[in-house]
């Protein structure tokens, strides 16, 4: 069994910044920014589609050794063609597991999403998390029993 | 069941083989045929969580709520990390 690394989302983000990559930071992370503490072992993202965009993601991937965790696709090598070619991929990273997701129940365009999306400085790193609403939408959508106690959690305002 | 609830047996066939769902009139109707009711109402969503320490986080800011998730999950990590070497050990 390999070793799951320990997540520090902080590098991933710098490093994410650092190659320009556009993306709206979803899941576990973005659950616990809109105030509900739960822990996460991996980021969960959604890139721009673009291909200049998903080759930027690609370069930072690779640059922290990333390797698909994906059954059968273990060794096949991390480029701006393969992402589209899966809605969701999972990778490891010397920073912790990274998933990255094309297309998510619930989401809307990733345009739509970014535009909603809150803008978060940790330190001099900006996180674009994906705004509330579209969060419990997609957390609705997805429909486990995780989702939905996140729900509950979330929408306890 | 159909002759009692005033409908066809295609009907309630078509129910039974999940091909129609039924409006809340037809589930009423069909219950008050077999002597019983339809309640319905908002019911909370199971709540897993401390709503004090919910109500403390919605307290902070977005920026030191995500500072706090980072740093919580890293920790968590490094622990996890702790126990799986320590297991480790004590398999030896």
């Amino acid at each position: 069994m390999v070793d799951e690394p320990v997540l520090d989302a902080e590098r991933i983000f710098r490093v994410l910044q650092e190659f320009e990559v556009e993306y709206v930071l979803i899941g576990g992370i973005a659950v616990q920014t809109h105030g509900h503490v739960r822990m996460t072992n991996d980021a969960d993202l959604i890139p721009a589609p673009d291909p200049g965009n998903l080759a930027r993601l690609a370069d930072a991937l690779n640059s922290m050794d990333a390797k698909v965790l994906d059954p059968g696709h273990e060794t096949e090598a991390i480029t701006a063609s393969m992402l589209p070619r899966s809605t969701i991929w999972q990778f490891t990273t010397r920073d912790g597991n990274i998933d990255v997701m094309l297309e998510v129940p619930g989401g809307r365009e990733f345009e739509q999403l970014s535009r909603d999306a809150v803008r978060i400085s940790l330190g001099d790193v900006a996180i674009p998390v994906v705004g509330l609403d579209d969060l419990v939408r997609m957390k609705l959508a997805r429909g486990r029993k995780v989702d939905l106690e996140d729900v509950a959690a979330l929408t306890d305002e | 069941m159909a002759l009692r609830a005033g409908t066809r047996q295609s009907a309630i066939s078509r129910l039974e083989r999940d091909e129609v769902s039924p409006t809340i009139e037809t589930m009423e109707l069909l219950l008050n045929a077999m002597g019983e009711t339809l309640e319905f109402g908002p019911v909370p969503m199971e709540r897993n969580y401390d709503p004090f320490h919910r109500k403390s986080m919605g307290e902070r800011s977005p920026e030191e709520r995500l500072a706090l998730a980072v740093s919580w999950n890293r920790t968590a990590g490094r622990v996890r990390e702790a126990g799986r070497k320590a297991g480790a050990g004590r398999g030896r």
